[in-house]
């Protein structure tokens, strides 16, 4: 059974090339396009981890990751934080938020696909 | 796939484009609207972003200071004029230029937009750090590990409490950490709380973890990037792999617990001279608990390990000699055993103290010296090992097979002249099983099997001799055909009830074949017998064990060496022979009347048991008279018992073994010969050839003609 | 991700299923200091275990040294599961001499581990 990760991101390019880079791994692939896409699509479903951007619409990346981890289900999946390299800040917030971990942007399928390996095991 | 991607980021910028347009011309007339600031702020980030995300590095460079400019407007830190508005629309006009191919490379009219909008922006404050372009946080995973020396490093790991709800699992960690190298982990669990106090989902355990790894220290610190700053994370250098092997031992367990900071010397002395275990000593005195001591502990084996495993390497790697300079040396160890041998024989007769403790001494060297020699030739069979992998690689595809090979005990060592001459026989036995062992892949699945069969290859010790066994779980061997080939050539009664492994033995004698097809890989003439030519040739055995429809496992046992062999020495009338004594299983007296009893056969009934023999006066034509009272040596190869008439059995007798000259290569039944302590020459029988030509090719001639 | 929690008094013994990770801490840390409360030995079986985290060992810990400190039993059953060897060997809690708190005799890490 293939692992199910969500992708949250406002860019549809980088959806797509995060999506297509994560379903050659082997992975289940749900995409959102912001935080509150995001909550909609997770009620309560299975989902092993979370890849989002930090600059979003509606409800940022920030703001996600603090939702999902008041939420019981998704308390300790990792979740995965997009940023750029001017973004320094940011990086110190989302940890704080609860994010597992971080890619810089711009990154390319292999540096994916090892961050994933290295916190889903 | 890039072009895809590419074409959508196109497409998505478009529109982005659009929607900055639009915001920019209404935050004009709303200067002061947050969420149009974001807006514009956040289409410019993503089309930053996504550009260097799929190769658009201009427009990402470019679009990079016009963020830049918006991240301070939406924080307030720069008001939102007419001229910033006039500046951005400029901007994203040479976006939408650059976007469809117009105008890359230096441009000026690019570089007045991105003067003329620093100029707008306040000063950087002392050293401003954000806007560097970072280095990539992850190393390229194309990056060749550098051929460094294999370091080896503790790991002092103590996550926060809360390290779970932030989504990481220790066990990932130190599973990416066992991928650098060899690893050991340890926790330290005398933290953990009582049932009542501890929180289910904080972390309390600590670690500490041995690692050895040439990846360098960067290769670490990347497993713990993500949680480096919210735990106590050191990482020191245990030993540095250059350290010579002065102290192969390591530091003592106490010792330890004072380089870690965790015991005082002092109280370390004091312990010691309780003379206790030093561990179990340390707890009782409250001084370290039961963790800290695993924890030395584990961090003494893990360097030993580290230790021996360099001491092995250097001792592969040091020198290369032409293996006819160690044979020599072999030949020169021989005569000196020899001539050692004459020296405590001639010391004994003398009787003469002095001399008797010199010989004493000089057997004791000699053999120190014969054991250090032997060892030089040893290699891994490994060594035979990896070249099977493309074998079978290259015949399964030719077959039409799925194999996958296993190999183990490779480091198993064996004479390098065994060695040399055990390379065809094993080839020929992965032929076979692949060609007439391992079905296709359909025929597997239709019977169960998974389509991909398994060959393994082991070697290990078994006392003095050396065990290798080739193993596939094909088809098995057919026991009827053998059976009914082997009534048709007569060498078996149609009623006769054989075991299995005698049976199977049928197939390894010469003219003996139950293939159904030649294939282009059995079909080269080299059959079974072959193969158990070269292993006897080789003073080894062969077993084969089959279970139909299961697979075929074949069992080769040969000795160390070739250059010594435990003999034992015999005699007839005045000449001396060596048995091996590998093949003696018993020595028994003959009668006259035994014999008599036997009616002109060459039988003995040896406890019930009747044991062909043979006579070696009478095969080596050696005159005289027999004594009243005979010796049968009772041999044993392939469950074959046979025993062989001598004189005198005088006793055990380490054989040097010495080839004899062309002109005796052919001599049947001396596979050698070896020169005794007074000078005197010794001939090594060939048991498993006497025993084919004086008994069973006999037997199975007479079984054929009835 | 299913867990199954069924015990049987008749023998003292309680029945842990599915995943045994810190989703379900907070559930197996209940399910424990209950057990023991009613218990004075307390016999653990695992059965069809399908994930096994630290928070998990850390729990066993935990309520072993409860139990040996209120002179209880708590023992582990002898078919211990892959999924759980693995995690107490990867996790690094097998021990040669016993636990930090001294109960060498009956450290559940000590023995049948590898």
């Amino acid at each position: 059974m293939g692992k199910v990760i969500m992708n949250v991101d406002d860019s549809a390019s980088v959806r797509q090339m995060v999506g297509f880079t994560l379903q050659q791994a082997g992975y289940e692939v749900i995409t959102a396009a912001d935080g509150q896409d995001a909550l909609a699509k997770l009620d309560g479903s299975a989902i092993h981890m979370v890849i989002t951007d930090l600059n979003m619409p509606n409800l940022d990346g920030i703001g996600l990751i603090r939702q999902l981890r008041a939420n019981a289900r998704y308390k300790f999946i990792p979740i995965i934080m997009l940023t750029t390299e001017s973004q320094l800040e940011k990086k110190q917030e989302g940890k704080a938020a609860g994010a597992t971990g971080w890619i810089v942007k711009p990154f390319t399928p292999e540096q994916l696909i090892a961050v994933v390996k290295k916190v889903l095991g | 796939m890039k072009d895809k991607h590419r074409e959508t980021f196109k497409e998505e910028a478009s529109e982005l484009l659009a929607e900055l347009e639009d915001s920019l011309l209404e935050l004009e007339r709303s200067p002061g609207d947050q969420e149009l600031m974001g807006r514009v702020f956040r289409a410019l980030h993503t089309i930053k972003g996504s550009g260097a995300m799929f190769g658009f590095d201009e427009i990402a460079a470019f679009t990079h200071e016009v963020e830049t400019v918006f991240d301070l407007v939406r924080n307030g830190k720069v008001g939102v004029t007419k001229g910033l508005v006039d500046l951005s629309l400029a901007a994203r006009d040479e976006i939408k230029a650059l976007l469809h191919g117009n105008e890359p490379g230096f441009s000026e009219r690019r570089q007045e937009i991105i003067a003329a909008i620093q100029e707008l922006m306040p000063a950087p404050p002392e050293g401003g750090v954000e806007d560097r372009p970072a280095a990539p946080d992850f190393p390229d995973p194309d990056v060749l590990p550098s051929q460094e020396l294999p370091v080896t490093y503790r790991i002092c790991f103590r996550p926060a409490a809360e390290i779970f709800l932030r989504g990481t699992n220790p066990l990932t960690l130190f599973k990416e950490l066992r991928e650098l190298g060899e690893c050991n982990v340890i926790a330290h669990a005398e933290t953990i709380p009582s049932l009542a106090a501890i929180n289910p989902e904080y972390c309390y355990t600590a670690w500490d973890i041995f690692l050895t790894t040439s990846r360098g220290l960067d290769a670490i610190q990347d497993v713990f990037i993500f949680v480096a700053d919210e735990s106590d994370l050191t990482i020191e250098v245990i030993d540095d792999g250059l350290k010579p092997e002065e102290d192969s031992n390591y530091k003592r367990l106490g010792e330890i617990l004072v380089a870690r900071g965790e015991l005082n010397p002092e109280a370390l002395d004091e312990v010691l001279n309780r003379r206790t275990l030093i561990g179990e000593a340390l707890v009782k005195a409250n001084l370290v608990n039961r963790d800290q001591v695993q924890s030395a502990l584990v961090e003494q084996q893990h360097i030993r390990g580290v230790h021996k495993k360099r001491h092995e390497a250097q001792a592969t790697g040091s020198i290369r000699v032409p293996s006819a300079k160690l044979d020599k040396l072999v030949d020169l160890v021989g005569e000196l055993v020899t001539v050692q041998a004459r020296l405590s024989q001639t010391a004994d007769v003398l009787e003469d103290p002095q001399l008797l403790s010199i010989a004493e001494e000089v057997e004791t060297l000699t053999g120190d010296l014969r054991d250090n020699v032997l060892n030089i030739r040893m290699l891994p069979i490994g060594t035979i090992f990896t070249k099977f992998q493309r074998l079978v690689r290259d015949l399964s595809a030719e077959l039409g097979r799925e194999v996958e090979l296993s190999t183990s005990g490779a480091e198993t060592e064996l004479d390098k002249t065994v060695l040399d001459k055990l390379n065809d026989p094993l080839v020929h036995l992965i032929r076979n099983s692949i060609d007439h062992g391992i079905e296709s892949p359909e025929v597997r699945v239709k019977s169960g099997k998974p389509g991909k069969g398994k060959l393994c290859l082991t070697a290990g010790h078994s006392g003095t001799q050396v065990v290798i066994r080739v193993e596939d779980d094909g088809v098995g061997l057919d026991r009827e055909a053998i059976r009914a080939k082997a009534v048709g050539l007569g060498w078996l009664a149609p009623d006769a009830e054989i075991p299995d492994k005698e049976l199977f033995a049928f197939i390894m004698a010469p003219g003996f074949s139950t293939a159904r097809e030649i294939t282009s890989v059995s079909g080269r003439g080299v059959g079974m017998d072959v193969v158990k030519k070269a292993i006897e040739a080789l003073r080894g055995s062969i077993e084969i064990n089959s279970r139909a429809g299961q697979g075929t496992a074949i069992t080769i046992k040969l000795p160390l060496t070739l250059a010594i062999i435990e003999g034992l020495l015999v005699t007839i009338e005045d000449e001396f022979f060596v048995l091996p004594l590998a093949a003696v299983t018993e020595c028994v007296e003959l009668t006259r009347e035994d014999v008599a009893k036997a009616h002109g056969h060459n039988i003995a009934n040896v406890r019930g048991e009747i044991v062909p023999y043979i006579h070696l006066r009478e095969r080596f034509q050696i005159n005289g008279v027999p004594p009243a009272i005979e010796q049968i040596v009772i041999t044993e190869m392939d469950h074959n018992r046979v025993g062989f008439i001598v004189d005198n059995v005088i006793g055990e007798q380490q054989t040097v073994i010495k080839s004899l000259g062309r002109i005796y290569q052919g001599v049947e039944g001396i596979s050698g010969a070896t020169i005794l302590g007074d000078g005197t020459v010794a001939l090594i029988l060939d048991v498993p050839q006497l025993m084919h030509r004086e008994i069973l090719e006999p037997r199975a001639a007479r079984l054929q003609g009835n | 991700m299913e867990i199954k929690l069924a015990e049987s008094n008749v023998n003292n013994s309680v029945k842990l299923e599915g995943s045994l990770t810190v989703e379900r801490a907070a559930e197996l840390k209940s399910v424990l200091v209950e057990s023991l409360s009613r218990m004075d030995r307390l016999h653990l079986v695992f059965e069809n275990v399908t994930e096994v985290d630290i928070s998990f060992l850390q729990l066993l810990c935990a309520a072993h040294h409860t139990a040996a400190r209120k002179k209880k039993k708590l023992t582990l059953d002898g078919h211990r599961p892959e999924l759980l060897r693995s995690a107490v060997a990867e996790a690094g809690f097998v021990r040669q001499e016993g636990c930090a708190i001294d109960v060498r005799e009956i450290c559940i890490w000590k023995e049948g581990w590898s």
